[in-house]
């Protein structure tokens, strides 16, 4: 089978070959991402072309998959545009607002959604936020370098050791190499996910942002929330936290914290503690940025039928009403029409008025 | 630092294979000597803290050689040193097994390579090799860590051979190529079962019948596929350095007997336990028998008590200390006597059968598939953390749980399709496909298409390296 070749040209040959096909491999991956990444990727790019064509309306939704599934901006009576990503933790939302306020015409309004434990831990960092290339180098040497002065930065390993140099790791994604989007390779068949990602982009931007998570008829999995014993927040997710209002309340614009509903299940199991220092968390930022209001319950549930997984993402059906909520408390709140009690605690609970 | 990482790869191999080629032609020491330097930082790598008691280890080890060599006049003074220094490495094993909250990395391997030595010095006389060349032996970083479990009669001769201290460009092909083939194995083959395994054997009782066998069957290849690419890694890095390493896996799922099963699984360890436990206990065994004037032969064995005393029980005894060996809990020690007997059986089927074996296709069929069997119940219990949740997935696969599939959307039994053509896939290669040395032997040349196929192949494991998790032996 084929000539003998000389030992240093056989390895030479090899090394040719080798060299050839990754040099294959890492110009598909970097110029073809919708054709394989995980089907969470184009709504990202979504939320990042809104952004990069300044196409952002006039509220701006921050926050994480729960904020991202359940604010329909479609729903809502202003133009809104939802920002909110999965496991976006404080640090993405400053991250989207910084760039947002680059554009020519500010946000009057941002309404912001962050689930406890997303103060608490990083969630999808390297998975999601840098592979998919919310933060670009700068952001992430940013975050490095707060997360280390604060002691944070261990907590930021990713969750499977890929043996990269910590260093190495954030231009390694930013150079988007092979070896990190190799398991998307596999898994989207390197080029089948390319009709779904390509729709789901379009959708994405249809939606202006929102997409869904779980869409079953109901979930009584209890999800994380329950399972966090006491309330701590990362100091680098604090950090950025204070940040993002202060970057608020320097431009004037005023921002409401709305927490989205967990199911029943999963409310049950939540040590009132920790809703409690929750609570005061939050409290303590109100008193400190006056344009920043905590509307609404800080861990409201809704019955379990309106929830389509195990994560207490709304359904559907349970995104539609929550957004309706939401869009007469937004009504009220900037003064365009409904009643004052739109945005108290208790508009936002649906059980009360229907049982679990 | 693991063989699969991009560490190894692109910083410490090629720093490693450069300063092999520059110290080789400083000389034959130098060689050794840059050989053991890389050992060192590759072992301290991984765990620092343990250098010191390798390094004593061998030091330690190596001196009572040298005093055994010395005292080849003296045979009681050799047997007390002997003696000494296997009972101090024995101790050193089992404390740490015992006590440590650590283990040392390798620490079985390191210690079976010296015990093996010393016995095959004290007996076939000292061969005169240097200290450099027994640090080489026993800790240079290919093997150091899970083996294979190299004798001194393998390696000290070729470092003594001048051919062995230079770099080979035909080694490098062969070797980067048996390295390639283990890096796929490991990165491409078992590492995807990781998940169906995990959650399997964390759940048990939940399993029905398919999804028992599935977690059961993707145990058994990851667990191949995980360790027998280890080794072709760690042969495919000795050979790039011109050394021979012995053969560690032969297709021990083609295995017709459990017999033959343990002569083609982890051969290197099964050879150490057959010379240095089972055949010892089978002398003791043969000379109390003559003692008391009893017959030793083969109709002798073919009694009851005679199979029992000089077949059973030392065979036993030999898999229930290689069960302990691996783990402490119960399900290791039922793992070590549930081969124990299955070895018994296979003897006893062997001396007491009439008529020769059949080479029918069936037969083979069945011979190979009753013996993969018997191995996959023995790896049940060797994965489950007790032995409840071994019966409990054991039941499963019996069909104690119910033999439904669980609710089938069409997303699950997409997967479970999926799944099980990945299974069948794996399957196809363990039981049809040639072995890593049988590729290399009989198919590979330094050819064009072999040149693409490799170097393709060595893409693929770079590409895979993206999430890169432990060796599954590196804890024994």
């Amino acid at each position: 089978m084929g000539r003998v070749l000389s030992a240093p040209r056989y390895l030479m040959l090899a090394a040719l070959a080798a060299a050839a096909a990754f040099a294959l491999v890492w110009a598909w991956v970097a110029q073809m991402p919708l054709a394989f990444l995980d089907p969470e990727y184009p709504s990202w790019q979504a939320k990042l072309a809104l952004l990069a064509r300044c196409d952002l309306g006039e509220v701006l939704v921050l926050g994480d998959s729960r904020a991202a599934a359940d604010v329909i901006p479609a729903a809502l009576p202003v133009t809104t545009t939802n920002l909110a990503v999965g496991g976006g933790m404080p640090i993405e939302a400053f991250t989207a607002l910084s760039r947002a306020l680059r554009c020519p015409v500010p946000p009057r309004r941002v309404v912001i959604s962050l689930d406890a434990v997303h103060f608490m831990q990083p969630d999808l960092f390297w998975e999601r936020t840098v592979r998919f290339g919310f933060l670009n180098r700068a952001d992430l040497t940013a975050v490095r370098r707060v997360a280390t002065q604060l002691g944070d930065w261990p907590e930021f390993q990713p969750r499977q050791a890929d043996g990269l140099p910590d260093r190495l790791r954030g231009t390694l994604y930013a150079l988007r190499f092979p070896p990190l989007y190799f398991n998307s390779l596999v898994k989207g068949g390197g080029f089948l996910r390319w009709w779904g990602n390509t729709a789901a982009l379009q959708a994405g931007m249809a939606a202006r942002g929102h997409y869904f998570f779980g869409t079953d008829p109901g979930s009584s999995v209890v999800a994380m929330d329950a399972h966090l014993r006491t309330f701590r927040p990362m100091p680098v997710l604090d950090w950025y936290f204070d940040r993002l209002l202060a970057l608020l309340a320097d431009r004037g614009i005023p921002a409401d914290f709305v927490s989205m509903p967990m199911n029943h299940a999963t409310w049950q199991e939540v040590r009132p503690a920790f809703r409690s220092a929750f609570e005061a968390y939050l409290a303590r930022y109100t008193r400190r940025y006056p344009g920043f209001h905590v509307v609404g319950p800080a861990m409201p549930y809704w019955p379990d039928r309106l929830f389509g997984d195990g994560f207490s993402h709304l359904n559907p059906e349970g995104a539609a009403l929550f957004s309706a909520i939401l869009g007469r408390c937004l009504s009220a709140r900037m003064g365009l029409a409904g009643v004052p009690t739109a945005c108290q605690g208790e508009a936002f609970l649906l059980a009360a008025g229907q049982p679990p | 630092m693991l063989f699969n990482s991009y560490l190894f790869l692109g910083g410490f191999l090629p720093v490693a294979l450069c300063g092999f080629a520059v110290a080789c032609r400083l000389g034959r020491r130098a060689a050794l000597l840059w050989m053991i330097a890389v050992s060192g930082v590759f072992y301290a790598w991984w765990a620092p803290g343990f250098l010191p008691l390798l390094l004593a280890s061998v030091a330690g080890n190596y001196a009572v050689a040298m005093a055994i060599g010395s005292s080849a006049d003296r045979p009681v003074r050799q047997a007390w040193l002997l003696s000494g220094a296997i009972a101090a490495d024995i101790a050193v094993l089992v404390g740490c097994k015992a006590l440590a909250p650590v283990q040392p990395p390798g620490l079985s391997f390191f210690t079976f390579t010296q015990i093996a030595c010393l016995l095959d010095w004290q007996a076939q006389g000292h061969p005169r090799r240097g200290l450099l060349e027994y640090g080489v032996l026993v800790g240079f970083f290919p093997h150091v860590i899970a083996g294979p479990i190299p004798l001194g009669r393998e390696i000290l001769p070729q470092l003594h051979d001048p051919a062995t201290l230079r770099l080979s460009a035909h080694n490098l092909a062969i070797g980067g190529g048996i390295f390639v083939i283990g890096l796929l194995k490991k990165t491409l083959l078992a590492e995807p079962l990781g998940d169906i395994v995990a959650r399997g054997f964390t759940a048990p009782e939940t399993l029905t019948l398919l999804p028992a066998w599935q977690a059961a069957l993707a145990w058994s290849l990851q667990l191949y596929f995980d360790f027998s690419g280890y080794s072709d890694m760690a042969i495919g890095l000795g050979r790039m350095f011109n050394l021979h390493y012995p053969v560690n896996f032969a297709s021990p799922y083609k295995a017709q007997s459990i017999i033959d099963f343990w002569q083609r699984w982890h051969m290197t360890l099964t050879r150490f336990l057959m010379h240095r436990l089972y055949a010892p206990l089978t002398v003791l065994v043969l000379r109390w028998r003559r003692s008391r004037g009893w017959k030793v032969d083969r109709k002798a064995q073919q009694t009851i008590g005679g199979f029992t005393a000089m077949l059973a029980m030392p065979l036993l005894a030999t898999m229930l200390l290689a069960g302990i060996w691996h783990g402490s809990g119960w399900t290791f020690l039922l793992f070590g006597m549930l081969h124990g007997v299955f070895l018994a059986i296979n003897h006893a089927w062997r001396l007491f059968r009439t008529g020769r074996r059949s080479t029918a296709i069936p037969a083979v069929i069945g011979r190979v598939g009753l013996t993969y069997l018997c191995v996959l119940l023995g790896a049940v219990l060797f994965r489950s953390p007790s032995v409840a949740a071994a019966a409990s997935l054991l039941g499963g696969m019996a069909g104690l749980h119910g033999v439904v599939l669980d609710a089938p959307t069409a997303h699950a039994l997409f997967h479970a399709e999926l799944a099980a053509a990945w299974l069948a896939g794996l399957f196809a290669i363990v039981w049809f496909a040639p072995n890593t040395q049988q590729i290399i032997e009989t198919s590979w040349r330094p050819t064009l298409p072999w040149a693409l196929a490799f170097g393709c192949g060595a893409t693929l494991g770079l590409l895979s390296l993206g999430g890169t998790g432990e060796f599954l032996y590196f804890q024994f």
